[in-house]
């Protein structure tokens, strides 16, 4: 009898545990990002907006970002898309991010660095120790915490992510 | 009295009417172009009710082909693999055919991660992707509409005409056409062909050249008038081959009527007096006929549809024409000839069947009348539940829908996920749709979700569509498409009935499926002419007998042939095709023309009361059933032997014509003299001299 009862519940708590759920609702997440959005890199002018986290040495988020340039055309002219780079603790790119926030072009930087692949990783690992750039950064981290971002390309439609 | 006055007069005028008739058939036949008769079966598309809707909405049909490429899938190769790959290469990007369906730009989603912490939900297509023959080796049940028992499809649709001469593989391959017809034949080598026919079959059975000369004659003046008049009306319309046949039929049995009435007379009379009889005995029931058929079949030129229309106003005109040719040039010509001892084999075949009918069995009539009853039941309900299937000769696994939306929104995914619930059925084997592919990205990010349309984030989705996919695989002419992918051919016309019954507004875009449509929408048409033919026959017999009773009985023999040859096919889940309406409506022309004249005659008897008489039965054997058989015997070789033509439509027109006019003569033999016998038992009028 016990048993009946204790595993339905058991179920339960494994499938809760194992699909990560969204930590604001949609309207707290529209609100963060809200204030996040001078710190995104961005691309298009549409009226829909699309926010995503990624982060520049993630061959996934690259994939991700490849599928947006192809097919920039339409995607930039119907969408606003606010990209986020926040950093997978296991792939070390915190001093890319500093250096892609540090150019004059981001966006062209992050395309070549994440799309063409035509410039050496290398040449852009430097720390850069700005105090501006540390706290964009340090911004980003805070929001994706406060929302639950838990893998990259995490995208964000209508303040609900996946 | 009245016919010897008329038969005098016409005689008088005969030269006048002999040149008229001559130089009008000469003027005819010099102004009529003979023609390539159509035998493309596009033409019973233009005018239904799908097809209108498709262009009121500015969009077009989409022709299609099918390729069908002979491989095993399950041991496919690598290099067979990128032998197909060419294929789908050479049709999209050198014949620039883009609106090809195959497994390369079919949209399927592949999950890709770099870690836990990393996940992507892609659509792609075996093209996009960098390991194609992989991604089709594990994901080979997103492909299986594409596959056949011996092979793979590649499904091409365009709004021009789609040419394919040579795909340069190593694979063996077919390019099956939908609809496109190759077969054509002229409509003189036709009716030249149906009158050698006709010359051969007469002489043998008349034992005179005068049959087959007089009947050949009738026939050129009849049909190159009919022809003329028809192309004035409908311009450059290429009459569909089914038209002409269905003309031919009605002339050749009023022709034969009359032919077959005077050659017996002229066994006791001489040739004018013999014509005089004629006309006497058969005006009345060749107008009824004529009446019949003008108001019966010839009402098909109030229906939306091209060919039906052209059929309708055939058979008025040739009804018309053969009826005023019968009443003045063919007595004026059977005056003038005279048979020297006309014998036929009518008298002993007459006897023996009356004697057959008038010991008839009430318990087989019975038994018989049961089955039919049955039958008919079961034909009513397979009509109304749809449960047949429609034959396109080549027909298309897929049906090409677009919805009434120019977005993909809330609106269209709802309607997109009600047709998804209501196709939710085993003879589908996939459907194809904007809705089906977020779901699909849905599915493989949320695995163990269920998809629930109301409670998505469907803008993410909308994106997503908008990231991987192409315009051309979401939209037909502007409009959101769904391409529902079958299990077999057969059940096109159970999907058809569904998507019409779920009250969303689809169009129908490809030809096969307007086609199937079409047929559809015919065969109800045509259920309601034959039924309207049959209660027309009923009033002109309760108009020419005042009782009721044989109303039904002309009713019931009309229906009988239909019935039987209806159920036979759908029990033995044959494909039905306009071929067996075509079949359907010339047998109830002819059994119409039956029934009026023996009925008639019955009543001539009756009123005469002749019938009281031991050779009542034989009499109307004699003069009615005899040319009856004759001409159905005649008409059903002729159509069988249409089967050398080696022409598919025709060959089916011949083969369902003559099997139907072999059903309706064996009805017109068997059961209508017993439901004469049977209805005057029941009124008491059985006469006792026996």
């Amino acid at each position: 009898m016990l048993f009946k009862i204790l595993f339905p519940l058991l179920l339960f708590s494994i499938v809760l545990y194992s699909a990560p759920k969204q930590l604001t609702t949609p309207k707290e997440t529209l609100l963060l990002l809200e204030e996040l959005k001078d710190d995104a890199i961005v691309f298009g002018n549409g009226k829909k907006e699309i926010h995503s986290f990624i982060d520049p040495k993630c061959s996934v988020s690259q994939r991700y970002l490849k599928h947006l340039i192809r097919k920039k055309k339409k995607l930039f002219k119907r969408y606003k898309i606010y990209l986020y780079l926040y950093e997978l603790k296991r792939k070390k790119s915190a001093n890319i991010i500093q250096n892609i926030f540090d150019s004059d072009f981001p966006d062209i930087l992050l395309k070549a660095i994440m799309v063409d692949k035509n410039i050496k990783l290398s040449e852009f690992d430097e720390d850069l120790d700005d105090e501006d750039i540390n706290s964009k950064m340090e911004r980003i981290n805070q929001v994706a915490k406060k929302i639950g971002v838990y893998k990259r390309p995490y995208i964000i439609t209508n303040g609900r992510g996946k | 009295m009245l016919a010897k006055k008329y038969l005098s007069f016409i005689v008088r005028i005969k030269y006048l009417i002999l040149a008229l008739v001559g130089l009008s058939t000469l003027f005819f036949i010099v102004n009529l172009d003979s023609q390539s008769l159509s035998n493309n079966q596009s033409a019973w598309i233009k005018g239904s009710s799908e097809h209108q809707k498709l262009i009121d909405s500015d969009q077009s049909e989409l022709l299609g082909k099918t390729i069908k490429v002979k491989i095993d899938i399950d041991k496919i190769s690598e290099d067979e693999f990128n032998e197909l790959q060419k294929i789908h290469t050479h049709l999209v990007d050198e014949l620039l055919l883009e609106n090809t369906n195959s497994i390369f730009n079919h949209y399927f989603s592949l999950e890709f991660n770099d870690g836990e912490d990393t996940s992507f939900v892609e659509l792609s297509t075996l093209l996009d992707s960098d390991n194609s023959f992989q991604d089709f080796s594990k994901n080979r049940e997103e492909f299986l509409q594409y596959f056949t028992n011996s092979g793979i499809n590649f499904y091409i649709f365009s709004k021009d005409i789609i040419k394919i001469e040579k795909i340069s593989t190593s694979l063996p391959y077919i390019v099956e056409d939908l609809l496109e017809s190759k077969e054509f034949i002229e409509e003189s080598v036709l009716l030249i062909g149906l009158g050698v026919v006709l010359t051969i079959l007469l002489t043998l059975f008349f034992h005179s050249l005068s049959a087959p000369v007089t009947g050949i004659i009738f026939i050129i003046i009849t049909s190159t008038a009919t022809l003329y008049i028809f192309k004035l009306f409908m311009g450059d319309y290429t009459p569909h081959i089914s038209i002409l046949i269905l003309s031919f039929s009605i002339s050749f049995m009023d022709y034969l009527y009359i032919y077959y009435r005077w050659f017996m007379m002229q066994q006791k009379k001489n040739s004018f007096d013999s014509t005089v009889r004629t006309i006497d005995r058969t005006f009345l029931p060749i107008f009824f006929t004529t009446l019949v058929n003008v108001l019966g079949i010839g009402s098909l030129i109030f229906v939306d549809s091209e060919i039906l229309q052209s059929l309708g106003l055939m058979v008025i005109i040739s009804s018309i024409i053969g009826l005023i040719y019968s009443f003045t040039f063919l007595p004026v010509m059977l005056s003038s000839l005279s048979i020297k001892n006309p014998t036929l084999e009518a008298e002993g075949f007459s006897r023996f069947f009356s004697k057959k009918i008038s010991d008839y069995s009430p318990t087989l009539l019975k038994i018989f009348s049961t089955i039919t009853a049955l039958l008919v039941v079961v034909s009513i309900y397979k009509l109304y539940t749809g449960l047949y299937h429609v034959d396109t000769q080549s027909s298309s696994k897929v049906i090409k829908l677009s919805l009434d939306h120019h977005k993909i929104n809330v609106d269209s995914m709802r309607e997109m996920a009600r047709i998804d619930k209501l196709l939710d059925i085993d003879e589908i084997e996939k459907i194809e749709s904007p809705y089906h592919m977020i779901k699909s990205i849905y599915e493989k990010e949320d695995s163990g979700e269920i998809f629930d349309l109301e409670k998505i984030d469907l803008d993410r989705y909308i994106f997503m569509l908008d990231m991987f996919g192409d315009e051309t695989q979401f939209f037909n002419g502007g409009r959101v498409k769904v391409d529902i992918y079958l299990k077999d051919t057969k059940t096109k016309n159970k999907v058809l009935k569904i998507i019409k019954a779920c009250q969303i507004e689809t169009y129908i875009t490809d030809i096969d499926t307007l086609l199937q449509s079409a047929k559809i929408e015919t065969i109800n048409i045509i259920v309601i002419l034959i039924i309207s033919i049959l209660l027309i026959i009923s009033i002109i017999i309760f108009i020419m007998t005042r009782m009721f009773l044989f109303s039904i009985i002309g009713m019931i023999v009309g229906l009988i042939p239909i019935t039987w040859f209806f159920s036979a096919v759908t029990l033995l889940d044959y494909p039905v095709s306009t071929e067996m309406f075509v079949a359907m409506i010339v047998s109830v022309a002819i059994s119409s023309d039956a029934t009026i004249h023996l009925l008639h005659y019955y009543y001539k008897l009756d009123s005469e009361h002749r019938l009281y008489e031991e050779n009542g039965i034989h009499k109307l054997f004699l003069y009615v059933e005899s040319p009856l058989i004759l001409g159905n015997m005649i008409l059903a070789i002729t159509f069988f032997l249409m089967i050398i033509a080696n022409i598919t439509s025709i060959m089916l027109i011949g083969l369902f014509s003559a099997i139907i006019v072999l059903l309706s003569l064996f009805t017109d033999i068997f059961i209508l003299p017993v439901l004469i016998l049977e209805s005057r038992k029941k009124l008491g009028l059985i006469w006792d001299s026996k």
